[in-house]
């Protein structure tokens, strides 16, 4: 069962009047969502709404949505449309905070956004990867390259017990052991999260 | 099962390797328990952190700020997507069957023997009220005519591509009286004896 077909089960409960379902959906896409909106959009605050108002206009428009393409593209090409709206809007009223929309589409990764993300941010991005990093290096063998295979290499869990030699039961519960590992290491730097 | 095989099914959902038959069931727990729903969120977090260009921007009550903001909003209640699918893709199947059926008899019966006919014509009405000539250059068009003035369509003294044609024909009924015998169904057998009795003519 692919990402498209989970979301896929959670669009239809939302479709069938299941609010909880498209929580799920926020919950699992904020980050990449944020991620998109921040190429447009330079101030954190503003970030969030912007975020939130493309999310609020998805649930609007599920009512119409008839799975052609996959949830998360069409969220995508929402998200994209709010910012590119907040932006027209911001000019319109002479706001030069904004990144402008041709700019936006130039970015790549976190390497331009540091350009337009705070200072806190930018400390709060390092530390959680550091985090992330320092985790996985302590974590024990088994985990540590049960993990990595999957988050980095992209392997599937029957591809993992091929090459680590062991069931799939098993690899299964190293990559859960592994990110609930990191998981605790992340929880501090969450609380301090809504500080910022 | 316990909270903790939970949680290790839902960092498998979210890698997409948890059966289906599983999915559903999880899917609803996620539904009814905050406890599982804040799992979803750290494992997905989780996974968001470690990739290269992860950059943060949101506060922790993002989810649940969209959440009120959902809960002021009408409950939708539409079709689910692909709702229709099942019941078009049900009937679809026998009736393109069906249809293939159909156009290849049709073919085989019809498609074959209209070539033989001139023009445009396509039935025995245009050429029977035709008027009979009487002057003749060669005997094929004669038996064509004397055929044509019966109200029928084969020419008396057929060429061999008539001959040809006319034994396919009689195979494939023969194929299909056999087989139709053989299912307990009428099928063309009606027609063949039409057929029949156009040749003792």
């Amino acid at each position: 069962m692919s990402d498209k077909d989970i979301d896929l089960a959670l669009v239809k409960r939302v479709q069938r009047g299941d609010k909880r379902a498209f929580d799920l959906l926020v919950r699992k896409y904020q980050h990449k969502i944020a991620h998109l909106v921040a190429r447009y959009v330079r101030d954190t605050s503003e970030i969030q709404d912007v975020s939130q108002e493309a999310f609020i206009k998805a649930y609007k428009g599920l009512a119409n949505f008839r799975g052609e393409s996959a949830f998360y593209t069409w969220l995508y090409r929402i998200a994209i449309n709010t910012a590119k709206n907040y932006l027209a809007s911001q000019a319109r009223r002479g706001d030069e905070n904004g990144v402008d929309a041709q700019e936006a589409e130039q970015f790549d990764g976190a390497d331009g956004l540091r350009e337009y993300a705070s200072p806190e941010r930018v400390l709060l991005t390092e530390e959680i990867k550091q985090t992330v990093h320092e985790t996985i290096k302590e974590l024990p063998d088994d985990l540590r390259v049960a993990i990595s295979l999957r988050e980095f290499e992209g392997m599937s869990y029957d591809e993992i017990a091929e090459a680590m030699e062991c069931p799939v039961g098993t690899v299964r519960s190293r990559i859960f052991r592994a990110r609930e590992a990191i998981d605790q290491a992340l929880k501090p730097l969450l609380g301090r999260s809504e500080e910022v | 099962m316990m909270q903790n095989e939970k949680f290790e099914a839902i960092s498998a959902l979210i890698d997409g390797e948890l059966p289906d038959d599983m999915r559903d069931e999880l899917i609803g727990d996620l539904l009814k328990s905050e406890t599982l729903r804040d799992q979803w969120t750290s494992l997905h977090f989780t996974r968001e952190a470690m990739s290269l260009d992860y950059v943060d921007h949101l506060s922790s009550d993002f989810a649940s700020r969209v959440a009120s903001a959902v809960d002021d909003e009408p409950a939708l209640l539409v079709s689910p997507v692909g709702a229709g699918r099942p019941f078009r893709s049900a009937w679809q199947k026998p009736f393109a069957g069906f249809a293939l059926a159909a156009s290849v008899a049709a073919i085989a019966v019809f498609g074959v023997d209209w070539g033989q006919q001139t023009g445009s014509q396509t039935g025995p009405v245009p050429i029977a009220s035709e008027p009979v000539r009487n002057e003749v250059s060669d005997p094929d068009s004669a038996s064509t005519q004397l055929a044509s003035a019966l109200g029928t369509y084969w020419s008396s003294q057929p060429g061999k591509r008539d001959m040809d044609v006319e034994k396919r024909l009689n195979m494939y009924l023969s194929d299909h009286i056999e087989s139709a015998t053989a299912s307990n169904i009428q099928g063309l057998l009606a027609y063949s004896k039409l057929v029949a009795y156009d040749g003792e003519r």
